[in-house]
């Protein structure tokens, strides 16, 4: 049991992904190239979950699972992680400060104690996905649209 | 029936994202979805701790709902002066439930109330954080974004000052994660999940799984 067997038990229907989420950045190879989450559901997604997305050609041993990657390894991929994501938003720490998407760049290339949090954040968000993956809970994105937050239960 | 302390701060952008949810979510309909207790609150300026320890000891508060900075061991009021620090003696707090929407207070300052007499704690063992618009609204509360962060640790409130145990609320928690998560982008899911994953509460170790408002 992880820390998100509770979370992905509950799921309904998985993760939804589109186009463009399948090359959000999860891993690197033994290379430093960046695996990403299509290939990682090429790998280890059971095989009804494969035939839902486009089918790519990936050598299982290219996928290393991200607990096995070293610091600088983490470092790089946490920075691609942020390069991937969308730059108009701003990280808030409550009491601490705002961060924009360079400031925490920054703050990864330089080791710095938010550095850190973020690479812990995006290893364990990789962790979330693998085992999201092998459980099939991934689903494609049929549409865009806004999140929709459920009512409070109490 | 019990009496509820909120503190509160908008000394930057981070903790006005902050007042202005908890406000939505909490305090703005209190009288009406919660009519039995009575809130006190002691808020910017008033978010110190001369002012914060006066009304616990002159009120009979069952229940500490803060948000502010923190860091392992300390939660700060406005501007960065101490109001709890784990060195010190706690034990004025005893009975009462403390949730802090605050970095890393969990890791020490929690443990030691609770080892100094609250009955139960909630908050976080690192930094609480959220995504939010580079260009806020008008009214932050109208960020669909940050709503997104601020709702999930809103259920520990709205839980606790509807009277339930720990575990009903964690299991609130966790079902909001799961069914928001899977519409979120990569790094809004990285975010919650951190937030998630970081929440402690009596479930845990930090207090009594059984204790209600």
């Amino acid at each position: 049991m992880s820390l998100f067997t509770g979370i992905i038990e509950r799921m309904k229907d998985g993760i939804e992904l589109n186009d463009d989420e399948l090359e959000q950045p999860v891993s690197l190879d033994a290379s430093g190239k960046v695996i990403t989450i299509g290939d990682v559901i090429a790998v280890k997604a059971p095989l009804n979950v494969q035939c839902a997305f486009a089918p790519r050609v990936v050598t299982t041993n290219k996928v290393r699972p991200v607990t096995e990657l070293g610091k600088e390894e983490l470092k790089g991929l946490t920075t691609a992680f942020l390069k991937a994501s969308d730059p108009k938003k701003e990280l808030g720490i409550v009491g601490v400060g705002n961060y924009s998407l360079p400031d925490l760049i920054k703050h990864v290339e330089n080791e710095t104690a938010i550095g850190d949090r973020m690479i812990q954040a995006v290893k364990n968000y990789a962790v979330f996905v693998e085992e999201a993956v092998r459980s099939g809970k991934v689903t494609r994105k049929e549409k865009g649209g806004h999140v929709v937050l459920p009512e409070f239960d109490f | 029936m019990a009496d509820v302390l909120g503190v509160d701060q908008n000394y930057d952008l981070v903790t006005q994202y902050g007042f202005a949810f908890r406000h939505k979510f909490i305090f703005q309909k209190f009288s009406t979805d919660f009519p039995s207790h009575t809130l006190y609150q002691s808020n910017n300026a008033k978010a110190v701790r001369s002012v914060i320890d006066g009304i616990i000891t002159k009120n009979s508060i069952r229940y500490i709902t803060a948000m502010g900075h923190g860091m392992y061991a300390a939660f700060t009021g406005q501007n960065g002066a101490i109001v709890w620090d784990a060195a010190e003696d706690l034990s004025y707090l005893k009975g009462t439930i403390v949730h802090l929407l605050s970095c890393q207070t969990g890791a020490s300052l929690g443990r030691k109330m609770v080892a100094d007499g609250v009955s139960a704690f909630w908050g976080y063992t690192v930094n609480f954080a959220f995504r939010h618009e580079g260009q806020p609204p008008t009214e932050l509360s109208d960020d669909t974004t940050a709503a997104i962060y601020l709702r999930m640790d809103a259920i520990i409130d709205r839980g606790i000052l509807a009277g339930k145990k720990s575990q009903p609320i964690y299991d609130s928690v966790q079902s909001y994660v799961a069914r928001v998560i899977p519409q979120l982008t990569p790094a809004d899911r990285a975010t919650l999940l951190d937030n998630y994953v970081h929440l402690v509460c009596p479930s845990t170790t930090w207090g009594s799984p059984s204790v209600t408002l």
